[in-house]
């Protein structure tokens, strides 16, 4: 023991102390080498000491400011957003769906909204109890507005029970 | 779907897909732990919290790719490492001065221990400024090693992972790394001893 180098020295006391010593040859020696030396023994000592230290509240992270942490979510959004390329829409064809509505085509048949739906009337017709149809006169219609609105819930739906299969895999 | 019920690989491939409220909930479990890492591998609150910001936009740029394969803390660890010691190889900042203004809140204070003495306040507060100036004075592998087994609880194999070393090394440098901040902290530390008072060696 007496010819290591005192820094490794150092380290295996710590090691040591921390009980991570796990060769036999140097457990024994540095066993007998803090029987007999005071300076080693002083060590085992201030190593317990740092492992209170750090163990301490003294020690502890300080909290991270709220204020500061909806900041940096604020600023990653913005990161993330700016990173995003849009994909380059494809050219509409000029359809109902397309075009700017008329006052007439705020209000929707059936065969209009499939149309708009690029289904048939009658793949339609099997969604009747969720669509936000209405009547009038045992006419249906459905305002363009509420049919975009169900659309975009049927899209989160189709999403939520896709990730719930890729989850599952 | 209650996302607070997946798993954090799970919120990651939800995100993935287009879910940024998974991203949030990412941010919001892992902030506070991410932020104490990066202040004791950089020193600085506000260097900490830079390096915050960035480990988390490196994680929404790593979503494309990412694969689930390996433990995700393990992985956001190696990321905010990463990012520290990128930071710290650019700033070189001098250890701060302990000061007795009470500008910095006392580390005790985030645990709820009250110090009546004012004394005792700015000695806890001196110590805990000590303890963390020492350890900026470590070399950054020696740092980073220490901070994840003393203050992440890792074991050396999630070591060697995060810094992508052997866990023999990461052993290594723990232990060098205690003995460093033995010596440089030895006046907080020291304790009159003999060998009859050895606390392991006794029969």
């Amino acid at each position: 023991m007496t010819h290591q180098d005192p820094t490794t020295l150092e380290a295996l006391i710590a090691a040591y102390e921390a009980g991570e010593l796990d060769d036999p040859a140097e457990l024994d020696a540095v066993e007998a080498h803090l029987r007999t030396n005071n300076d080693a023994c002083a060590a085992m000592v201030e190593f317990g000491a740092l492992r209170a230290l750090t163990q301490s509240p003294q020690a502890a992270a300080p909290t991270l400011d709220p204020s500061r942490g909806d900041d940096i979510l604020a600023a990653l959004h913005a990161a993330m957003r700016a990173a995003t390329t849009p994909a380059a829409p494809a050219p509409a064809p000029q359809t109902l769906a397309s075009a700017a509505p008329s006052p007439e085509q705020e209000i929707l048949t059936l065969p209009e909204a499939a149309a708009l739906l690029r289904v048939s009337l009658e793949q339609l017709e099997e969604e009747l109890d969720t669509l936000p149809t209405f009547e009038i006169s045992g006419a249906v219609r459905l305002r363009r507005t509420r049919l975009m609105a169900w659309i975009n819930q049927r899209e989160a739906q189709t999403q939520n029970n896709r990730m719930l299969r890729l989850l599952g895999d | 779907m209650n996302l607070h019920n997946f798993s954090d690989k799970q919120l990651m491939v939800l995100f993935r897909h287009g879910r940024t409220e998974a991203f949030d909930l990412l941010f919001a479990r892992h902030r506070q732990k991410v932020f104490a890492l990066c202040w004791r591998l950089t020193g600085r609150r506000e260097d900490a919290e830079e390096a915050l910001q960035e480990t988390f936009l490196r994680v929404a740029r790593a979503a494309p790719g990412y694969q689930p394969t390996a433990q995700w803390s393990t992985w956001l660890h190696r990321i905010a490492v990463n990012v520290c010691l990128n930071h710290n190889r650019r700033h070189t900042h001098a250890p701060q001065v302990i000061s007795l203004d009470a500008a910095r809140p006392s580390p005790a204070a985030h645990h709820g221990v009250v110090h009546d003495d004012p004394l005792d306040k700015i000695q806890a507060q001196e110590t805990g400024l000590a303890l963390q100036d020492a350890l900026q004075t470590l070399p950054a592998p020696w740092r980073a090693a220490f901070v994840l087994r003393v203050f992440e609880d890792m074991g050396y194999s999630q070591i060697a992972q995060t810094l992508d070393i052997a866990p023999g090394t990461a052993k290594t440098h723990v232990h060098r790394a205690r003995a460093a901040l033995r010596r440089r902290l030895k006046p907080i530390l020291q304790a009159p001893c003999g060998p009859t008072t050895n606390p392991k060696v006794l029969p």
